[in-house]
Protein backbone atom coordinates (compact mmCIF):
# COMPACT_ATOMS: atom_id res chain seq x y z
CA UNK A 1 0.00 0.00 0.00
CA UNK A 2 2.76 2.14 0.95
CA UNK A 3 5.04 1.56 -1.78
CA UNK A 4 2.33 1.38 -3.99
CA UNK A 5 1.59 5.12 -3.34
CA UNK A 6 5.00 6.39 -3.10
CA UNK A 7 5.73 4.01 -6.96
CA UNK A 8 2.14 5.95 -7.52
CA UNK A 9 3.85 9.67 -6.41
CA UNK A 10 6.54 9.32 -8.18
CA UNK A 11 5.33 8.43 -11.64
CA UNK A 12 3.17 11.52 -11.41
CA UNK A 13 6.17 13.97 -10.41
CA UNK A 14 8.36 11.99 -13.41
CA UNK A 15 5.59 12.62 -16.00
CA UNK A 16 4.39 16.28 -14.47
CA UNK A 17 5.64 17.98 -17.52
CA UNK A 18 3.52 15.68 -19.53
CA UNK A 19 0.12 15.78 -18.16
CA UNK A 20 0.01 19.61 -17.22
CA UNK A 21 1.25 20.73 -21.02
CA UNK A 22 2.22 23.98 -20.06
CA UNK A 23 5.31 25.42 -19.29
CA UNK A 24 3.64 27.84 -17.23
CA UNK A 25 2.68 25.20 -14.47
CA UNK A 26 5.70 23.02 -15.08
CA UNK A 27 7.78 26.08 -13.85
CA UNK A 28 5.91 26.34 -10.96
CA UNK A 29 6.23 22.59 -9.91
CA UNK A 30 10.00 23.27 -10.34
CA UNK A 31 9.53 25.90 -7.95
CA UNK A 32 8.13 23.73 -5.62
CA UNK A 33 10.91 21.36 -5.59
CA UNK A 34 13.53 23.93 -4.80
CA UNK A 35 11.37 25.17 -2.00
CA UNK A 36 10.94 21.23 -1.04
CA UNK A 37 14.57 21.24 -1.03
CA UNK A 38 15.25 24.31 1.03
CA UNK A 39 12.29 23.26 3.80
CA UNK A 40 14.16 19.60 3.59
CA UNK A 41 17.07 21.31 4.62
CA UNK A 42 15.84 23.73 7.30
CA UNK A 43 13.95 20.58 8.63
CA UNK A 44 16.58 18.58 9.72
CA UNK A 45 17.32 21.72 12.34
CA UNK A 46 13.74 22.28 12.93
CA UNK A 47 12.29 18.70 13.11
CA UNK A 48 15.25 16.61 14.24
CA UNK A 49 17.20 19.07 16.19
CA UNK A 50 14.38 21.28 17.27
CA UNK A 51 16.65 24.72 16.99
CA UNK A 52 13.76 27.00 14.95
CA UNK A 53 16.50 28.68 12.54
CA UNK A 54 15.53 32.30 10.91
CA UNK A 55 18.36 32.89 9.10
CA UNK A 56 18.55 30.03 6.69
CA UNK A 57 17.67 32.54 3.62
CA UNK A 58 21.17 34.25 4.81
CA UNK A 59 22.98 30.47 3.45
CA UNK A 60 20.47 29.80 0.78
CA UNK A 61 21.78 33.50 -0.20
CA UNK A 62 25.41 33.04 0.33
CA UNK A 63 25.06 29.98 -2.39
CA UNK A 64 22.91 31.84 -5.06
CA UNK A 65 25.45 35.09 -4.57
CA UNK A 66 28.38 33.05 -4.63
CA UNK A 67 27.16 31.20 -7.24
CA UNK A 68 26.62 34.08 -9.67
CA UNK A 69 29.44 36.13 -8.80
CA UNK A 70 31.89 32.61 -9.80
CA UNK A 71 29.67 32.32 -13.23
CA UNK A 72 30.07 36.10 -13.81
CA UNK A 73 33.78 35.98 -13.34
CA UNK A 74 34.28 33.24 -15.31
CA UNK A 75 33.77 29.89 -13.82
CA UNK A 76 32.41 27.07 -15.31
CA UNK A 77 29.23 25.94 -14.06
CA UNK A 78 30.88 22.63 -11.85
CA UNK A 79 33.35 24.79 -10.40
CA UNK A 80 30.77 27.52 -9.23
CA UNK A 81 28.49 24.92 -7.81
CA UNK A 82 31.16 23.39 -6.02
CA UNK A 83 32.37 26.99 -4.56
CA UNK A 84 29.15 28.06 -3.90
CA UNK A 85 28.47 24.59 -1.84
CA UNK A 86 31.58 25.48 -0.04
CA UNK A 87 31.34 28.77 0.66
CA UNK A 88 27.96 27.68 2.09
CA UNK A 89 29.29 25.23 4.05
CA UNK A 90 32.09 27.78 5.74
CA UNK A 91 29.25 30.14 6.41
CA UNK A 92 27.04 27.72 8.01
CA UNK A 93 29.63 26.52 10.04
CA UNK A 94 30.54 30.48 11.24
CA UNK A 95 26.31 30.57 11.81
CA UNK A 96 26.32 27.27 13.76
CA UNK A 97 29.99 28.86 16.03
CA UNK A 98 27.63 32.01 17.12
CA UNK A 99 24.20 30.62 17.08
CA UNK A 100 24.90 27.24 18.95
CA UNK A 101 25.49 29.51 22.30
CA UNK A 102 22.05 29.77 22.62
CA UNK A 103 19.11 27.19 22.01
CA UNK A 104 15.54 28.08 22.32
CA UNK A 105 14.76 31.82 22.01
CA UNK A 106 18.37 32.95 22.30
CA UNK A 107 19.03 30.55 19.41
CA UNK A 108 16.20 32.03 17.05
CA UNK A 109 17.33 35.41 17.87
CA UNK A 110 20.81 34.86 16.77
CA UNK A 111 20.37 33.10 13.63
CA UNK A 112 17.73 36.33 12.33
CA UNK A 113 20.58 38.66 13.37
CA UNK A 114 23.12 36.69 11.32
CA UNK A 115 20.51 36.38 8.48
CA UNK A 116 19.93 40.01 8.32
CA UNK A 117 23.94 40.51 8.26
CA UNK A 118 23.76 38.70 5.25
CA UNK A 119 21.16 40.90 3.86
CA UNK A 120 22.99 43.81 4.81
CA UNK A 121 25.93 42.90 2.80
CA UNK A 122 24.06 41.98 -0.18
CA UNK A 123 21.74 45.39 0.15
CA UNK A 124 25.01 47.57 0.80
CA UNK A 125 27.83 46.48 -0.38
CA UNK A 126 26.83 47.67 -3.73
CA UNK A 127 30.77 47.01 -5.85
CA UNK A 128 30.29 43.16 -5.68
CA UNK A 129 26.68 42.35 -5.13
CA UNK A 130 25.39 45.30 -7.22
CA UNK A 131 22.81 46.15 -4.08
CA UNK A 132 19.05 46.42 -4.66
CA UNK A 133 19.57 45.74 -9.14
CA UNK A 134 20.81 41.84 -7.93
CA UNK A 135 22.78 39.87 -9.68
CA UNK A 136 22.55 38.06 -13.07
CA UNK A 137 23.37 35.36 -15.31
CA UNK A 138 23.97 34.38 -18.74
CA UNK A 139 22.61 30.21 -18.48
CA UNK A 140 21.95 27.52 -17.13
CA UNK A 141 24.04 24.75 -16.97
CA UNK A 142 23.88 21.47 -19.57
CA UNK A 143 24.67 18.46 -17.26
CA UNK A 144 26.15 15.48 -19.36
CA UNK A 145 24.46 17.11 -22.66
CA UNK A 146 21.47 17.76 -21.67
CA UNK A 147 19.64 21.24 -21.69
CA UNK A 148 17.90 23.13 -18.86
CA UNK A 149 16.67 26.21 -20.73
CA UNK A 150 13.41 24.75 -21.34
CA UNK A 151 10.92 24.72 -18.52
CA UNK A 152 10.78 20.36 -18.55
CA UNK A 153 14.43 20.39 -18.84
CA UNK A 154 14.72 22.57 -15.57
CA UNK A 155 11.89 20.04 -13.63
CA UNK A 156 13.59 17.13 -14.05
CA UNK A 157 16.39 18.33 -12.81
CA UNK A 158 15.03 19.85 -9.74
CA UNK A 159 13.35 16.36 -9.73
CA UNK A 160 16.20 14.52 -9.31
CA UNK A 161 18.07 16.97 -6.97
CA UNK A 162 14.71 16.92 -4.77
CA UNK A 163 14.44 12.95 -4.70
CA UNK A 164 18.75 12.73 -3.85
CA UNK A 165 17.71 15.09 -1.02
CA UNK A 166 14.76 13.56 0.60
CA UNK A 167 16.73 10.05 0.28
CA UNK A 168 20.04 11.45 2.10
CA UNK A 169 17.48 13.13 4.56
CA UNK A 170 15.70 10.10 5.06
CA UNK A 171 18.87 7.99 5.58
CA UNK A 172 20.26 11.11 7.64
CA UNK A 173 17.42 10.66 9.84
CA UNK A 174 17.23 6.78 10.10
CA UNK A 175 20.88 6.48 10.74
CA UNK A 176 22.59 6.39 14.66
CA UNK A 177 23.57 9.74 14.22
CA UNK A 178 20.06 10.89 13.07
CA UNK A 179 18.70 9.18 16.01
CA UNK A 180 21.15 10.91 18.57
CA UNK A 181 20.29 14.00 17.08
CA UNK A 182 16.72 13.76 18.11
CA UNK A 183 18.47 12.54 21.69
CA UNK A 184 19.59 16.16 21.88
CA UNK A 185 16.50 17.75 21.11
CA UNK A 186 14.39 15.51 23.66
CA UNK A 187 16.80 15.52 26.37
CA UNK A 188 20.21 17.16 25.78
CA UNK A 189 21.00 16.66 29.77
CA UNK A 190 20.32 12.98 29.52
CA UNK A 191 22.21 12.71 26.15
CA UNK A 192 25.39 14.74 27.77
CA UNK A 193 25.22 12.12 30.81
CA UNK A 194 25.16 9.25 28.05
CA UNK A 195 28.44 10.29 26.59
CA UNK A 196 27.18 12.42 23.81
CA UNK A 197 28.58 15.27 22.18
CA UNK A 198 25.85 17.22 22.26
CA UNK A 199 27.09 20.48 20.87
CA UNK A 200 29.32 18.66 17.85
CA UNK A 201 26.12 16.63 17.20
CA UNK A 202 24.38 20.21 16.90
CA UNK A 203 27.24 21.53 14.56
CA UNK A 204 26.93 18.60 12.02
CA UNK A 205 23.54 18.75 12.04
CA UNK A 206 23.40 22.52 11.29
CA UNK A 207 26.23 21.51 8.66
CA UNK A 208 24.25 19.32 6.77
CA UNK A 209 21.11 21.58 6.79
CA UNK A 210 23.09 24.47 5.58
CA UNK A 211 24.42 22.36 2.34
CA UNK A 212 20.72 21.57 1.47
CA UNK A 213 20.41 24.77 1.96
CA UNK A 214 22.91 25.83 -0.41
CA UNK A 215 21.64 23.28 -2.66
CA UNK A 216 18.47 25.05 -3.24
CA UNK A 217 20.11 28.51 -3.26
CA UNK A 218 21.74 27.23 -6.21
CA UNK A 219 18.50 25.77 -7.76
CA UNK A 220 17.50 29.17 -7.23
CA UNK A 221 19.78 30.94 -8.93
CA UNK A 222 19.51 28.81 -12.05
CA UNK A 223 15.97 28.80 -12.00
CA UNK A 224 15.72 32.53 -11.90
CA UNK A 225 18.89 33.37 -14.07
CA UNK A 226 19.17 36.16 -10.94
CA UNK A 227 19.28 36.90 -7.01
CA UNK A 228 18.64 39.78 -5.23
CA UNK A 229 18.54 40.88 -1.61
CA UNK A 230 14.91 40.36 -1.34
CA UNK A 231 15.65 36.31 -1.76
CA UNK A 232 18.15 36.82 1.33
CA UNK A 233 15.52 39.02 3.43
CA UNK A 234 14.14 37.51 7.04
CA UNK A 235 10.45 36.92 5.58
CA UNK A 236 12.47 34.11 3.05
CA UNK A 237 13.60 32.78 6.12
CA UNK A 238 10.04 33.47 7.19
CA UNK A 239 8.52 31.77 4.69
CA UNK A 240 10.65 28.84 4.52
CA UNK A 241 9.97 28.16 7.76
CA UNK A 242 6.10 28.56 7.29
CA UNK A 243 6.43 25.81 4.98
CA UNK A 244 8.48 23.50 7.29
CA UNK A 245 5.83 24.37 10.20
CA UNK A 246 2.60 23.99 8.08
CA UNK A 247 3.66 20.89 6.10
CA UNK A 248 4.89 19.11 9.53
CA UNK A 249 8.16 19.40 11.33
CA UNK A 250 10.30 16.57 12.20
CA UNK A 251 8.77 14.36 8.94
CA UNK A 252 9.97 13.66 5.24
CA UNK A 253 7.33 14.74 3.68
CA UNK A 254 6.02 17.57 4.88
CA UNK A 255 8.32 20.70 3.83
CA UNK A 256 7.80 19.17 0.48
CA UNK A 257 3.45 19.62 0.94
CA UNK A 258 4.47 23.07 3.16
CA UNK A 259 6.60 24.43 -0.16
CA UNK A 260 3.32 22.90 -2.45
CA UNK A 261 1.19 25.02 -0.46
CA UNK A 262 3.48 28.13 -0.40
CA UNK A 263 4.19 28.18 -3.95
CA UNK A 264 0.95 27.57 -5.25
CA UNK A 265 -0.99 30.32 -3.26
CA UNK A 266 1.74 32.52 -4.22
CA UNK A 267 1.54 31.69 -7.98
CA UNK A 268 -1.63 30.48 -8.88
CA UNK A 269 -3.76 32.37 -5.92
CA UNK A 270 -2.39 35.57 -6.51
CA UNK A 271 -3.73 35.81 -9.68
CA UNK A 272 -7.28 35.55 -8.99
CA UNK A 273 -6.91 37.49 -5.59
CA UNK A 274 -5.41 40.53 -4.91
CA UNK A 275 -4.80 39.60 -1.06
CA UNK A 276 -3.27 36.12 -1.76
CA UNK A 277 -1.12 36.62 1.60
CA UNK A 278 -4.31 36.96 3.35
CA UNK A 279 -5.81 33.76 1.99
CA UNK A 280 -2.03 32.23 2.89
CA UNK A 281 -2.80 33.63 6.41
CA UNK A 282 -6.03 31.97 7.03
CA UNK A 283 -4.47 28.68 5.77
CA UNK A 284 -1.85 28.54 8.31
CA UNK A 285 -4.32 29.76 11.15
CA UNK A 286 -6.68 26.70 10.14
CA UNK A 287 -3.37 24.19 10.01
CA UNK A 288 -2.72 25.48 13.09
CA UNK A 289 -6.14 25.24 14.94
CA UNK A 290 -7.20 21.79 13.27
CA UNK A 291 -3.61 19.85 12.61
CA UNK A 292 -0.63 21.63 14.59
CA UNK A 293 1.13 19.27 14.18
CA UNK A 294 1.26 19.76 10.21
CA UNK A 295 -0.87 18.97 7.07
CA UNK A 296 1.06 15.62 6.65
CA UNK A 297 1.09 13.86 9.85
CA UNK A 298 -2.87 16.00 10.31
CA UNK A 299 -3.92 14.43 7.38
CA UNK A 300 -2.90 10.92 8.15
CA UNK A 301 -4.53 11.21 11.27
CA UNK A 302 -7.62 12.65 9.43
CA UNK A 303 -7.37 9.07 7.35
CA UNK A 304 -6.96 6.74 10.19
CA UNK A 305 -9.69 8.34 12.13
CA UNK A 306 -12.06 7.90 9.16
CA UNK A 307 -11.19 4.46 9.40
CA UNK A 308 -11.80 3.38 12.28
CA UNK A 309 -15.17 4.77 12.41
CA UNK A 310 -15.77 3.52 9.29
CA UNK A 311 -14.99 -0.10 10.34
CA UNK A 312 -17.60 -1.15 13.24
CA UNK A 313 -20.32 -0.73 10.85
CA UNK A 314 -18.90 -3.67 8.69
CA UNK A 315 -20.98 -6.76 9.01
CA UNK A 316 -17.61 -8.86 9.09
CA UNK A 317 -16.48 -6.49 11.77
CA UNK A 318 -14.11 -7.91 14.66
CA UNK A 319 -15.51 -7.15 18.07
CA UNK A 320 -14.14 -3.99 19.47
CA UNK A 321 -11.41 -4.65 21.68
CA UNK A 322 -11.88 -4.17 25.59
CA UNK A 323 -9.27 -2.04 25.75
CA UNK A 324 -8.78 0.76 22.63
CA UNK A 325 -5.30 0.59 21.55
CA UNK A 326 -3.54 3.93 22.63
CA UNK A 327 -3.06 6.88 20.46
CA UNK A 328 0.06 7.07 19.50
CA UNK A 329 1.99 9.83 18.61
CA UNK A 330 1.80 10.66 14.94
CA UNK A 331 4.98 9.27 13.24
CA UNK A 332 6.68 10.65 10.54
CA UNK A 333 5.16 9.79 6.99
CA UNK B 1 42.33 2.21 45.86
CA UNK B 2 39.30 3.38 45.68
CA UNK B 3 36.60 3.72 42.92
CA UNK B 4 35.37 6.73 43.43
CA UNK B 5 36.27 9.29 45.68
CA UNK B 6 35.18 13.24 46.45
CA UNK B 7 37.22 15.32 48.83
CA UNK B 8 36.17 18.83 49.75
CA UNK B 9 33.59 19.46 47.51
CA UNK B 10 32.27 22.57 47.90
CA UNK B 11 28.87 24.11 45.94
CA UNK B 12 26.80 27.35 46.37
CA UNK B 13 24.01 28.77 44.72
CA UNK B 14 23.77 32.49 45.46
CA UNK B 15 23.99 32.41 49.24
CA UNK B 16 22.93 29.26 49.68
CA UNK B 17 25.47 26.45 50.31
CA UNK B 18 24.28 23.44 49.63
CA UNK B 19 27.44 20.97 49.77
CA UNK B 20 29.67 21.99 52.24
CA UNK B 21 33.21 20.34 52.51
CA UNK B 22 32.00 16.75 51.76
CA UNK B 23 34.32 13.81 51.11
CA UNK B 24 33.11 10.35 50.44
CA UNK B 25 35.43 7.26 49.34
CA UNK B 26 33.58 4.22 47.69
CA UNK B 27 35.87 0.84 47.29
CA UNK B 28 35.85 -1.16 44.40
CA UNK B 29 32.30 -3.07 44.18
CA UNK B 30 31.03 -1.64 47.02
CA UNK B 31 27.21 -0.78 47.86
CA UNK B 32 27.09 2.40 49.28
CA UNK B 33 24.01 4.89 50.21
CA UNK B 34 23.95 8.32 50.58
CA UNK B 35 20.85 9.09 52.70
CA UNK B 36 19.69 12.77 53.67
CA UNK B 37 16.27 14.66 54.02
CA UNK B 38 14.95 16.79 51.34
CA UNK B 39 17.03 19.31 50.54
CA UNK B 40 19.86 17.65 51.95
CA UNK B 41 22.50 18.49 48.42
CA UNK B 42 22.18 14.71 47.59
CA UNK B 43 21.30 15.45 43.96
CA UNK B 44 23.66 18.01 43.79
CA UNK B 45 26.42 15.55 44.92
CA UNK B 46 26.01 13.72 42.24
CA UNK B 47 25.24 16.70 39.38
CA UNK B 48 28.70 17.72 41.05
CA UNK B 49 29.93 13.74 40.22
CA UNK B 50 28.79 13.50 37.15
CA UNK B 51 30.23 16.93 35.86
CA UNK B 52 26.65 18.07 35.37
CA UNK B 53 27.92 21.02 37.74
CA UNK B 54 31.02 22.47 38.70
CA UNK B 55 32.07 22.47 42.14
CA UNK B 56 33.42 25.71 43.21
CA UNK B 57 36.34 23.43 45.40
CA UNK B 58 37.17 20.02 46.03
CA UNK B 59 38.18 17.66 43.55
CA UNK B 60 36.52 14.22 42.11
CA UNK B 61 38.71 11.29 41.65
CA UNK B 62 37.59 8.24 39.39
CA UNK B 63 39.58 4.74 40.04
CA UNK B 64 42.53 7.77 41.41
CA UNK B 65 42.59 9.42 38.54
CA UNK B 66 41.25 13.22 38.86
CA UNK B 67 38.32 13.84 36.65
CA UNK B 68 37.47 17.13 38.22
CA UNK B 69 38.33 18.95 35.31
CA UNK B 70 36.95 16.32 32.61
CA UNK B 71 33.46 17.20 30.85
CA UNK B 72 30.24 15.51 31.86
CA UNK B 73 30.43 13.27 28.62
CA UNK B 74 34.06 12.00 28.79
CA UNK B 75 33.58 11.10 32.65
CA UNK B 76 30.05 8.68 30.82
CA UNK B 77 33.07 6.97 28.60
CA UNK B 78 35.33 6.57 31.38
CA UNK B 79 32.63 4.36 33.25
CA UNK B 80 30.74 6.78 35.51
CA UNK B 81 26.96 6.56 34.43
CA UNK B 82 23.53 7.79 36.49
CA UNK B 83 19.81 7.42 36.19
CA UNK B 84 17.57 10.47 37.35
CA UNK B 85 14.87 10.41 39.42
CA UNK B 86 11.67 11.08 37.22
CA UNK B 87 9.28 12.89 37.83
CA UNK B 88 8.66 14.12 34.28
CA UNK B 89 5.05 13.15 32.32
CA UNK B 90 6.04 11.26 29.01
CA UNK B 91 7.64 14.03 26.40
CA UNK B 92 5.98 13.43 23.19
CA UNK B 93 3.68 10.98 24.15
CA UNK B 94 0.05 12.56 23.95
CA UNK B 95 -1.55 14.03 27.24
CA UNK B 96 -4.35 11.05 26.78
CA UNK B 97 -1.58 8.61 26.51
CA UNK B 98 0.15 9.83 29.84
CA UNK B 99 -3.36 9.99 31.68
CA UNK B 100 -4.17 6.18 30.68
CA UNK B 101 -0.44 5.08 31.80
CA UNK B 102 -0.53 6.93 35.08
CA UNK B 103 -4.48 4.72 35.36
CA UNK B 104 -3.02 1.75 34.61
CA UNK B 105 -0.09 2.41 37.22
CA UNK B 106 2.76 1.69 34.69
CA UNK B 107 4.57 5.06 34.96
CA UNK B 108 6.61 4.25 37.33
CA UNK B 109 6.76 0.71 37.24
CA UNK B 110 8.28 0.47 33.87
CA UNK B 111 10.17 3.67 33.61
CA UNK B 112 12.41 2.85 37.07
CA UNK B 113 13.94 -0.32 35.82
CA UNK B 114 14.00 1.38 32.34
CA UNK B 115 16.27 4.00 33.73
CA UNK B 116 18.71 1.41 35.63
CA UNK B 117 18.55 -0.59 32.31
CA UNK B 118 19.77 2.37 30.34
CA UNK B 119 22.44 3.11 32.48
CA UNK B 120 23.95 -0.74 32.61
CA UNK B 121 23.66 -0.78 28.67
CA UNK B 122 26.82 1.91 29.12
CA UNK B 123 28.23 -1.26 31.16
CA UNK B 124 29.73 1.46 33.57
CA UNK B 125 31.88 0.82 36.82
CA UNK B 126 30.33 3.25 38.37
CA UNK B 127 26.90 3.16 38.85
CA UNK B 128 25.05 6.39 40.43
CA UNK B 129 21.44 6.01 41.25
CA UNK B 130 19.37 8.62 42.13
CA UNK B 131 16.22 7.38 44.04
CA UNK B 132 14.99 4.19 42.17
CA UNK B 133 12.52 3.44 44.42
CA UNK B 134 10.68 7.02 44.75
CA UNK B 135 7.10 6.49 44.23
CA UNK B 136 6.77 2.76 44.09
CA UNK B 137 4.52 0.56 45.72
CA UNK B 138 5.87 -2.47 47.76
CA UNK B 139 5.44 -4.88 44.87
CA UNK B 140 7.29 -2.38 42.23
CA UNK B 141 9.96 -1.87 44.91
CA UNK B 142 10.79 -5.64 45.45
CA UNK B 143 11.05 -5.95 41.51
CA UNK B 144 13.53 -3.21 41.56
CA UNK B 145 15.28 -4.35 44.65
CA UNK B 146 15.85 -7.69 42.90
CA UNK B 147 16.90 -6.15 39.26
CA UNK B 148 19.51 -4.36 41.88
CA UNK B 149 20.87 -7.24 43.42
CA UNK B 150 21.38 -8.83 40.54
CA UNK B 151 24.06 -6.50 39.46
CA UNK B 152 27.40 -8.36 39.57
CA UNK B 153 30.17 -7.07 42.01
CA UNK B 154 32.37 -5.15 39.47
CA UNK B 155 29.64 -2.23 38.97
CA UNK B 156 30.15 0.09 41.89
CA UNK B 157 26.97 1.30 42.95
CA UNK B 158 26.38 4.52 44.45
CA UNK B 159 22.56 5.19 45.52
CA UNK B 160 20.74 8.23 46.77
CA UNK B 161 17.51 7.67 48.85
CA UNK B 162 15.49 9.88 51.31
CA UNK B 163 13.45 7.13 53.08
CA UNK B 164 16.55 4.87 54.70
CA UNK B 165 14.24 1.83 55.37
CA UNK B 166 13.27 1.72 51.73
CA UNK B 167 17.23 1.00 51.03
CA UNK B 168 18.75 0.11 54.13
CA UNK B 169 19.15 -4.06 52.91
CA UNK B 170 21.22 -2.90 49.92
CA UNK B 171 23.58 -0.65 51.37
CA UNK B 172 27.37 -1.76 52.72
CA UNK B 173 28.22 1.80 53.95
CA UNK B 174 25.87 5.02 54.47
CA UNK B 175 26.65 8.04 54.23
CA UNK B 176 24.02 10.41 55.94
CA UNK B 177 23.98 14.20 54.45
CA UNK B 178 22.36 17.33 56.09
CA UNK B 179 22.12 20.71 54.75
CA UNK B 180 24.93 20.00 52.77
CA UNK B 181 27.23 18.27 54.86
CA UNK B 182 28.06 15.13 55.99
CA UNK B 183 27.13 14.40 59.34
CA UNK B 184 27.71 9.98 59.54
CA UNK B 185 29.99 8.33 57.72
CA UNK B 186 30.38 4.04 57.97
CA UNK B 187 28.97 1.36 58.42
CA UNK B 188 25.31 -0.03 57.89
CA UNK B 189 25.37 -0.74 61.87
CA UNK B 190 27.39 1.81 62.82
CA UNK B 191 25.12 4.52 60.94
CA UNK B 192 21.95 3.04 62.06
CA UNK B 193 22.96 3.19 66.00
CA UNK B 194 24.60 6.86 65.51
CA UNK B 195 22.77 9.07 67.48
CA UNK B 196 23.00 11.76 65.46
CA UNK B 197 21.10 9.86 62.77
CA UNK B 198 18.04 9.34 64.61
CA UNK B 199 18.11 13.09 65.68
CA UNK B 200 18.17 14.02 61.85
CA UNK B 201 15.48 11.22 60.93
CA UNK B 202 13.30 11.52 64.20
CA UNK B 203 13.47 14.42 64.91
CA UNK B 204 14.93 13.91 68.72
Amino acid sequence: MRRLALAFGLLVLATLPFWVGNSYYTNIASQILLYAVFALGLNVLVGYAGLVSLGHAGLFGIAAYTGALLINSGAGHLLAILGALGVTLLAAAAFAMLSLRGTGLGFVMITVALGQIVWGVAYRWISITNGDNGVSIATRPAPFGLTLATAPGFYWASLVVFLVSLGAIAVFAASPFGISLRGTRDQPRRMNALGYHVWMIRFLAFLFSGLWSGVAGMLFLYYNQFVSPQSVALTSSAEVLLMVIAGGTGTLLGPFAGAALVVIMKNVASAYIERWNFVLGAIFVAIVIFMPEGLVPGSLRFWRWTLTRLRPRRPAAVATPVRAPLPNREGGA
Amino acid sequence: MTALEVQGLDKSFGGLRVTAAVDLAVAPGERHLIIGPNGAGKTTLFNLITGELKPDRGSVRLFERDITRVPSRRRAHLGLARTYQIITLFPGETLMHNIVLSLLGLSRLRWSPVEIAMALAQNPKVLLLDEPFAGLSIDERRDVQQLLAAIPRDVTIVMIEHDMDVALDFAERITVLHFGEVVVEGTRAEVVAHPRTREIYLGE
